[in-house]
């Protein structure tokens, strides 16, 4: 599976919010699938992220959580989740990295490179989508480009 | 025989409420399939469902849903079809059905809650029905239910 251009989509999703270090970005994975169950919805897609590189503050990173549910919920006012009923970022730039390898520095910095020698620009969010398999990870990344945006 | 740790994964998934009668589920499938093909997309060929009546009911409430080939989609918001890229559900117990599914598959459907019950496990999404078929091309039927 080459590098190539793809839509990532889903309707209903719970959104997380948060700026934290870049080696904590799998904490919040249980934190949301624990919420959901006292919802009465389930879960029915993986987990995907958005990072966005922070200028002024290298030490944290911005980071958006998904969480695919299978319908729309209404929240209490005071908790750290959001609904949203749709979620679109239209032909962003795919790689999938299958080595196990879990520094997604690693495949960003493919994309990257990829995108520098084909005159692609790219936006400044980029998303990961995990899926686990026999204990060990493959991942989706999707970086808009720069034109496009993100359109969710 | 019950198996743990079942999982339903497909790519590019669109799926669409529907009403019927049990025994008219083909209508129901036949009618979603038509509603996407009119819109250019393609059915990859499988199929399945989640039952969200009960299921003694007369009239049965359903999710089908059907993987497609591509990966950008876009369809009027009347047509009421939703769509995931990645469609997952794991931690899911399931049992297969060989032969005679009309008659096996309430008989099936208790023995999946039963089980939950005695194990005291949780169960976190409605039954799912997804029909299969061996490299042989014997079909068969994969009833499951995600637990907690």
């Amino acid at each position: 599976m080459g590098i190539e251009f793809r839509t990532l989509q889903f309707d209903n999703v719970l959104r997380y919010e948060t700026r934290q270090k870049e080696e904590d970005w799998l904490k919040p994975f249980s934190k949301m699938e624990d919420f959901i169950l006292t919802q009465g919805i389930y879960k029915n897609g993986p987990i995907f992220f958005s990072v966005t590189s922070n200028q002024e503050d290298s030490a944290t990173d911005h980071f958006i959580y998904y969480l695919p549910i299978n319908g729309p919920v209404q929240l209490l006012e005071e908790t750290d989740f959001s609904y949203q009923d749709s979620f679109r970022l239209e032909k962003a730039l795919f790689l999938r990295q299958t080595d196990g390898e879990m520094d997604v520095t690693v495949a960003s910095n493919k994309l990257k490179s990829y995108a520098d020698s084909n005159e692609i620009e790219l936006g400044n969010s980029y998303y990961f989508v995990l899926h686990e398999v026999y204990d060990d990870y493959i991942i989706d990344l999707f970086w808009p480009t720069k034109e496009l945006g993100d359109k969710e | 025989m019950i198996a743990e740790n079942h999982q339903i994964a497909y790519r590019n998934v669109a799926s669409k409420y529907y009403t019927f009668l049990p025994e008219e589920i083909n209508i129901a499938i036949q009618d979603f399939d038509a509603i996407l093909s009119e819109h250019g997309y393609h059915s990859v060929g499988k199929m399945f469902f989640s039952i969200l009546s009960n299921p003694t009911a007369e009239v049965m409430t359903a999710e089908l849903f059907i993987p497609i080939e591509e990966n950008d989609f876009t369809i009027q918001t009347e047509e009421e079809v939703n769509f995931s890229s990645y469609f997952l559900i794991d931690r899911m117990i399931m049992t297969r059905i060989t032969d005679d599914f009309d008659a096996q598959s309430q008989v099936t459907f208790w023995e999946l809650l039963t089980y939950i019950e005695e194990r005291e496990m949780s169960r976190k999404t409605p039954i799912f029905v997804e029909f299969k078929e061996s490299n042989s091309g014997q079909t068969y039927v994969e009833m499951s239910v995600g637990v907690q």
